[in-house]
């Protein structure tokens, strides 16, 4: 079998080598180590020894080629002998085609004016909260928006009262819901919509907040403790109304609230039973007429108090109880100004209730219910009259209290709301 | 607790290993009589004696080749040279020789050699003789780097080196030297690998180690009571291997992270740390750019002046903590 | 003359041919494109390898260069191992992690072939400095060819191992050129040996191409580093390849290399052997066909071996 000459790697580097020329010729004897051939390689030339002795049969390669290292240049053996198929072709040399890789088309990079430096942590908070950043005003040194800077913005989600509500019950988070109402305010609807959108297949626990925990623990004691019945009646606020409209700039004008805080007020100075706490040796009338004003809060409902009620006028009970309202709000109200409460109003009137009964606030004995005010129709002297009516909604605690001194009371609270002239003193 | 110097806790480091362990000893220019260039070798050789504290020529190659191939042999040399920015002399043997052994070996052997030298600058002996180098050792595979901050942690730090079975870097503080800290009697080790939070804190992280640790402490002390801002301080006591973990926590739960060194910033360590939290979950909660705040890219100067603003200093560490928090 | 039994004269003739074998053996997988990278043959210093190694104590060890095939096998190898390692393959020294210039038998007094000059000279006087420390009985060898005797590390290790009388021996295998430099151009004394005295030690340049007499000169040194310290041994050799595989030899003329190869440490052996009567030339013969089937066996073993999983790279970093 003859022997390969193969074009030797010379060095480290070394991937082709160049055929200078051949000190040899087809048909002539060679002896192992013997210079057979001159290559030349990127550094320099050099003589090749043959490997073996023989005759050089066939050269595959010649002068001027460029060959790559170990392929076959020649064949060395004995005269006769076979050569291997691939030394009979002549091997041309096989262009490599380097794969032609069409250029990316690198566009340039969008300078769009939309985009919005913030950090990691507030883009991350914005994602998570479906705020866009458009939304979130920047508050860095450097123009960039931060993360308390999304915080902000997402404080301020814009939503009715009654959207909340239902949001709340649903455990919708507010700020993941896109709002219909003007200026994007989210309506209940939209709430919906979104509670619709989310509902998954399967039931969904929603933790309880602590405020929830609460008011769970509380109401449910109250419910346990207190035999409590609810008695309704209707005040016809016609005139009231027409009074509170009578203030001549919005900012001072009493709400109807105000006018029922001042009413009750009086009633609790007249009928102290209803201002007191129920115990085992007896009623314990309270000093101090405080009443808390029940706020709906997306968590829950807070009670804020307004202290001395009845030593209050209608224009202080008016700056207090938004003082309050506010403040509960935002969440600044101190524990001196939720706590201390004689007697408790809840009003659903906005919500559009016509009667309900409401839980008593321990440690009191009675809660009134404001309802919606509704217009009617009456006959009056044989003409059809319009009146305004508003229901009112007074839970007692029957083991102290009995129908008729609630019934007197929620009638005179009325006829306070019926005569507002009757308040002044 | 006792306290302790800084050298004198590597002193006792040494001495204790020493005692308990026939293998190791200490080698380097002037460690015997002399007592060290710092006098951290004080004692030890009417100890030890001189087979066990050996007083070398000035040859800084083969103080670490030999340390290397006693190493090899079944020692546990401590190698010292006398100024870190003198372990470019021996970088060959410890970097091509030492680190290298045990892989090139296919595992077969190991170098458990520590090279102690001082660094650091502030002692007026300009630019040959106060590098902070450490950036340049870590990235070399198979070789520790480890950088004490305090006594205790020198003490504790040391002898774990000295137990490691690889090669470590042991970059020495000079300026902190003389400075005394709380060190407990007896044998303790302070993990290699494993980074400590000095001081915790919620508004800003700030990485640091050698002697600006002492000066980040005082800064987040001074903007606690100034500023109202909380500073965590977190020191990674080993730069190689880096506790990764530690330090990407911290900057996730502050979002704002500093990282000061005494070392010229270009290419110094500050650049893999924040290369480290950049590239991890922590980036999410950024609320501010990584911030470094190295040394001026310039060699040590001379005049004590320009020396001392040629670091980081108290009242810019401060300003870029502020600026880090407020901006 | 000391008297060398006939075991030791076979184990010589035997470890010079497989180091001739097995460096051809590595040349002919080079140009075949198996072995990566560069290698650096020992062909015709075999005699300085050789003749040391085999007049050292089992538990003697040596620091070897990047020209370390000949000291690996010098000083008890398996080829099988060696010839693996340089294909790269799994079951090679170094896991196929090292190659050619960092094999390495600790097992075996081999502390490993190094790729930088004058790199292993330290870790020699290091593992003597153990072995003083230590007590044990045994010396050191390193070493290194006539470039590094310029190099900063045999100058601070020389003087260490004086000052601190460490049992090394220095050997410089001066081969004549530090790739294409010549020693007589790269410094100004022509005999090396004289630079032991800048240390305080003895030195000495020998025949580096007659086994035979660096054997018995290596005893002699042998004994004198146990008692005293260390000293150097220069060995007059030389390459008859290039520095390594990317060496075209364009430094040196023909008639140099011819002139060396006349003086052929191998040819020189066999004749010897033949002269004084202590072989037979079936001996020799049998000799050598027992070194070429160790080759081959190793080539085989090594062909069949398959290369290190990628799962391995991050292996041994530490320990």
């Amino acid at each position: 079998m003859a022997h390969k000459v193969i074009m030797p790697k010379s060095g480290m580097a070394m991937e082709t080598g160049k055929i200078i020329r051949w000190l040899k010729n087809e048909g002539d004897r060679v002896e192992a180590g013997e210079p057979l051939l001159e290559i030349e390689t990127d550094k320099v030339s050099m003589e090749i020894e043959a490997v073996d002795s023989g005759v050089l049969l066939k050269i595959l390669a010649h002068e001027g080629d460029d060959v790559p290292v170990t392929r076959a240049i020649a064949y060395i053996g004995e005269p006769g002998e076979e050569l291997p198929e691939e030394a009979v072709k002549e091997e041309t040399s096989k262009e490599i085609k380097a794969a032609v890789t069409s250029a990316t088309n690198i566009g340039a990079l969008k300078t769009s004016d939309e985009r919005v430096p913030a950090t990691p942590a507030a883009k991350r908070i914005a994602k998570e909260k479906g705020i866009s950043l458009k939304d979130i005003t920047p508050g860095g040194s450097r123009g960039q928006i931060k993360a308390s800077d999304v915080a902000a913005a997402r404080a301020a989600v814009k939503a009715t009262p009654l959207a909340k509500a239902v949001a709340e019950s649903s455990g919708l988070d507010l700020s993941a819901v896109s709002g219909s109402g003007f200026a994007g305010k989210i309506l209940k609807e939209d709430v919906l919509a979104a509670k619709a959108a989310g509902e998954s297949a399967q039931d969904t626990l929603i933790a309880h907040s602590a405020m929830r925990k609460v008011i769970a623990k509380r109401m449910f004691q109250s419910h346990a403790e207190i035999p409590a019945v609810t008695q309704n009646c209707v005040a016809d606020v016609t005139e009231l109304m027409a009074l509170r409209n009578r203030f001549k700039t919005a900012d001072t004008r009493p709400s109807i609230n105000d006018f029922i805080i001042l009413a009750v007020a009086k009633t609790l100075k007249e009928q102290p039973r209803f201002n007191a706490s129920y115990t085992e040796e007896g009623m314990l009338i309270k000093k101090h007429i405080n009443i808390g004003i029940a706020v709906a809060l997306p968590e829950g409902l807070i009670v804020p108090v307004i202290n001395d009620a009845d030593k209050l006028t209608l224009r202080q009970i008016s700056e207090k109880s938004k003082e309050l309202a506010e403040k509960a709000r935002e969440g600044r109200l101190a524990p001196g100004e939720y706590s201390g409460g004689t007697f408790t109003i809840s009003n659903l009137g906005m919500f559009g209730v016509t009667s309900f009964t409401p839980i008593i606030n321990q440690p009191e004995v009675a809660i009134l219910g404001v309802c919606a005010i509704e217009q009617k129709l009456e006959m009056d002297a044989g003409q059809i009259v319009r009146r305004m009516k508003m229901g009112l909604s007074l839970t007692y605690d029957h083991r102290c209290i009995d129908g008729a001194q609630a019934a007197i009371f929620s009638n005179r609270i009325a006829e306070f709301l019926e005569n507002p002239l009757l308040m002044i003193d | 607790m006792r306290e302790l110097t800084y050298a004198q806790a590597i002193r006792e480091a040494m001495c204790h290993e020493m005692r308990r362990d026939e293998n190791v000893f200490l080698m380097g220019e002037d460690v015997g009589v002399y007592g060290g260039a710092f006098g951290v070798s004080v004692g030890m050789i009417e100890e030890f004696g001189p087979e066990r504290v050996r007083d070398t020529p000035i040859s800084e190659a083969v103080i670490a080749g030999a340390a290397a191939g006693a190493a090899v042999t079944g020692m546990r040399p401590i190698a010292e040279i006398m100024f870190s920015d003198f372990i470019t002399i021996s970088m060959d043997q410890l970097v091509n020789q030492a680190a290298k052994i045990r892989y090139m070996f296919g595992g077969k052997a190991k170098v458990p050699m520590v090279l102690r030298a001082p660094a650091g600058s502030g002692t007026g002996a300009a630019a040959q003789h106060s590098q902070s180098p450490e950036a340049w050792y870590c990235n070399v595979p198979g070789l520790k780097v480890v950088i004490p901050s305090t006594p205790a942690d020198a003490k504790g730090l040391l002898i774990s080196a000295i137990r490691d079975d690889n090669p470590v870097l042991f970059l020495e503080q000079k300026l902190l030297y003389r400075t005394k800290g709380d060190v407990p009697e007896g044998e303790y080790t302070v993990p290699l690998g494993k980074a400590a939070v000095h001081r915790e804190g919620s508004d800003a992280t700030v990485i640091t180690y050698g002697r600006m640790l002492p000066m980040c402490m005082q800064a987040a002390e001074q903007l606690e009571k100034e500023e109202g801002i909380s500073v965590e301080i977190v020191d990674p006591r080993t730069l190689v291997p880096l506790d990764k973990e530690t330090v990407i926590n911290s900057a996730k739960k502050t979002g704002r992270v500093l990282i000061v060194h005494e070392a010229c910033q270009t290419g110094g360590f500050g650049g893999e740390l924040a290369a480290v939290i950049a590239d991890s979950d922590a980036f999410f909660y950024l609320d501010a750019p990584i911030m470094r705040y190295g040394g001026m890219d310039v060699p040590i100067p001379y005049c004590p002046e320009l020396e001392r603003n040629v670091v980081p200093v108290l009242e810019n560490t401060k300003k870029k903590i502020i600026q880090l928090v407020r901006g | 003359m000391i008297q060398i039994s006939k075991q030791k004269l076979e184990e010589m003739y035997e470890k010079m041919l497989l180091t001739r074998y097995f460096e051809e053996k590595v040349a002919y997988f080079f140009s075949m494109g198996m072995v990566h990278g560069t290698t650096h043959l020992y062909v015709g210093e075999e005699a300085t390898a050789t003749g040391v190694c085999c007049a050292l104590e089992p538990q003697d060890l040596i620091a070897s260069t990047h020209r370390g095939h000949g000291h690996c096998i010098s000083k008890g190898i398996d080829l099988n191992r060696m010839m693996a390692e340089l294909l790269g393959k799994e079951s090679g020294y170094c896991k196929g992690k090292g190659g050619s210039m960092h094999i390495a038998d600790l097992g075996r007094g081999n502390l490993g072939a190094n790729g930088v000059v004058g790199g292993g000279i330290p870790l020699a006087v290091g593992a003597a400095l153990t072995t003083k420390m230590k007590k044990i009985d045994r010396i050191v060898v390193g070493f290194f060819g006539d470039g590094a005797t310029n190099q900063g590390t045999f100058h601070e290790s020389l003087n260490l191992a004086s000052i601190w009388k460490l049992p090394v021996l220095f050997v410089c295998e001066d081969n004549k050129y530090g790739i294409s430099m010549s020693r007589f151009r790269s410094m100004n004394v022509s005999d090396i040996a004289v630079r032991a005295s800048s240390y305080g030690m003895p030195g000495k340049t020998i025949d580096g191409n007659d086994v035979i007499a660096v054997y018995e000169e290596t005893k002699k040194a042998r004994d004198y580093v146990r008692e005293n310290g260390p000293m150097l041994l220069v060995c007059d050799t030389y390459r008859y390849l290039g520095h390594s595989k990317s060496d075209a030899n364009v430094y040196r003329t023909k008639e140099e290399i011819a002139e060396w190869k006349a003086k052929d440490p191998i040819k020189r052996m066999r004749a010897y052997l033949l002269e004084n009567g202590a072989f037979s030339e079936a001996e020799i013969k049998s000799v050598e066909e027992k070194a070429k089937r160790s080759i081959e066996d190793a080539v085989e073993f090594a062909q069949k071996s398959p290369y290190p999983s990628i799962d391995t790279i991050m292996d041994d970093v530490y320990a």
